[in-house]
């Protein structure tokens, strides 16, 4: 093989890594903070996707302007579903867990149809950004480099609302130890809320950049669930630097089945490294080995 | 200060608390010994606001606080150190004395107690960026204590502070107790070192199966024949 076709994928495959790691990162908040896994993530990235699209197709509707307003957008939503649903889950974890699988399922499937009546089923994109620059022997899709460098600016000030600000300190704490948080007197109940509307507002923000780069109709959702599942299994449930590490994974394995099998496998390529991970390394690639 | 009625707390179908009162005044320092399961903590995290109380009254300075929240609770001033610590593991020494200030009663003066902690503890000053997780039992102790202490109570509770830790220490966390209280705080303790602890202490209640059994000054019941021989091996 060409060394640099294999380059050129890497860097294809990095990129979109970016994209996915953002996905993850909202997905993984949630987890931390709730022990929610929440099945309905990838409509929310989705949802923001599509509107992105409708937005582009009747205004040319800037990224800069959609971006912000999926994210307020998406954080209202999160807010309200977490008040109106997700707050009323069981005390005790176990029944929790269930519960909250059965709620966000049936979540996914409510916002499918919504979807569907408010976008239609049609495949869009949003052809924005649909130059190239030349480095060398490679090219750099502007969309794709665009997508990566808004995704890690968003995780950068995520990083910094966790580590300087109260309110992520009271996210993190509550993640850390619920008892604890409660004994200081933080409002566990309002950091549950915040933490469920901000990682749904960093889904819908993913989805803004995803469409620069993938076509999406409202029934792909479940294929970016899982493609942040199968993010954060290889990085590790929780561990934000694992993240990372897994988004890269990620965009490699699409990039290079992309391009060797056909789209159908590419697609598949997330949910098998996601098996494979969770029978060899259950802890994530960088995790402890049976912890 | 603060007045207990008749306090029943069920696990599920359990019934943990049959009917506890007690009473703590102002500047005291007030103990509460029992043998392992006797609804201790389960009192502690009552009062607390952490676990949800069936009937029975819990009042602070004539204020109901049973239906109130553990942070409507702490913005009042009553502050649990919770038995087994409960430290934020991950965060670093100087988070968890943030986190510990933020409540709105003390969150103008976060950098003055923060200081101030870093002062009185000065090994939680020199390993301020560390991770909580990383510390000994005993500095662990002392992290949950200070943490505590950031939002400026003015009646703390500690669960078993001396849980775990050698004879050494263990003397430490009473002294400063001793210390706490002087600062004018009023404490409320719940220890396994029934000696130690009765000596500190202003008055004391003994639980046995969540009811209290028995109560008075410290003295009179280090002196009463049953508690000389559940707790201190002596005929
Ligand atoms: N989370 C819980 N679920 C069910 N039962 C509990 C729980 N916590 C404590 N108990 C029971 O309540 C009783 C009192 O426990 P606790 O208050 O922890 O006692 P102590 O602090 O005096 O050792 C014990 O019988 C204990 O088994
Ligand atoms: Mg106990």
């Amino acid at each position: 093989m060409h060394a640099a076709l294999i380059g050129q994928l890497t860097i294809d495959g990095l990129l979109v890594g970016g994209v996915y790691a953002l996905s993850a990162l909202g997905l993984n908040v949630i987890f931390g903070v709730m022990r929610i896994v929440n099945l309905a993530h990838g409509e929310f990235v989705i949802g923001a996707a599509l509107l992105s699209a409708v937005l582009f197709e009747r205004w040319h509707a800037n990224l800069f302007v959609v971006l912000p307003l999926a994210f307020v957008l998406a954080f209202g939503l999160g807010a309200l579903i977490q008040r109106a649903f997700l707050r009323r889950l069981p005390e005790d974890l176990a029944s929790a867990e269930a519960t909250s699988l059965l709620m966000t399922f049936g979540l996914s499937y409510f916002f499918v149809g919504a979807w569907l009546t408010f976008f239609s089923g049609n495949f869009r994109s949003v052809p924005y950004l649909t130059g190239a620059w030349t480095l060398g022997p490679f090219s750099i899709a502007q969309a794709r480099l665009a997508a990566f460098v808004a995704s890690g600016i968003i995780a950068v000030l995520l990083a910094l609302l966790l580590r300087y600000t109260a309110l992520g300190r009271s996210i993190r704490a509550t993640s850390q130890n619920v008892q604890g948080a409660l004994a200081c007197g933080v409002d566990v109940e309002r950091v549950r809320t915040l933490s469920f509307a901000l990682g749904t507002a960093i889904a819908a923000a993913s989805g803004c950049l995803l469409i620069l780069i993938f076509t999406v109709n409202p029934e792909t959702g479940a294929n970016v669930t899982l493609a942040s599942f199968a993010v954060i299994a290889l990085g590790g449930l929780g561990n934000y630097a694992g993240t990372l590490v897994g988004a890269a994974v990620i965009g490699l394995a699409v990039s290079f089945t992309g391009y060797f099998a056909t789209a159908q496998v590419a697609q598949a390529a997330p949910y098998v490294l996601f098996i494979l991970v969770l029978l060899l390394r259950p802890a994530g690639i960088l995790g402890k080995s049976g912890a | 200060m603060l007045s207990v009625r008749d306090l029943n707390v069920a696990y599920g179908d359990f019934i943990a608390l049959h009917g506890v009162s007690l009473d703590v005044d102002e500047g005291e320092i007030v103990v509460i010994v029992g043998a392992n399961g006797a609804g201790k903590t389960t009192t502690m995290n009552s009062i607390a606001g952490i676990l949800h109380v069936r009937s029975g009254e819990i009042l602070l300075d004539g204020e109901h606080l049973e239906r109130k929240s553990p942070r409507e609770i702490v913005e009042r001033g009553l502050v649990l150190v919770p038995e087994g610590r409960h430290l934020f593991p991950e965060m670093t020494i100087q988070e968890n004395l943030l986190v510990g200030g933020q409540a709105a009663r003390s969150r103008r003066n976060l950098r003055v107690n923060l200081a101030a902690m870093e002062e009185r503890f000065p090994i939680l000053g020199q390993r301020r960026s560390q991770a909580a997780g990383t510390l000994s039992g005993g500095e662990q102790q002392m992290l949950a204590i200070a943490r505590a202490l950031m939002s400026e109570p003015r009646i703390l509770l500690m669960d078993e502070p001396s849980i775990g830790l050698s004879p050494l220490l263990t003397a430490r966390i009473f002294a400063m107790v001793q210390e706490i209280n002087a600062m004018g705080i009023t404490v409320v303790l719940v220890e396994q070192n029934v000696v130690q602890s009765l000596e500190l202490a202003t008055r004391a209640y003994v639980i046995a199966e969540g009811r209290v059994v028995l109560q008075g000054g410290a003295a009179e019941i280090r002196g009463h024949a049953d508690v000389k021989r559940a707790y201190l091996g002596e005929a």
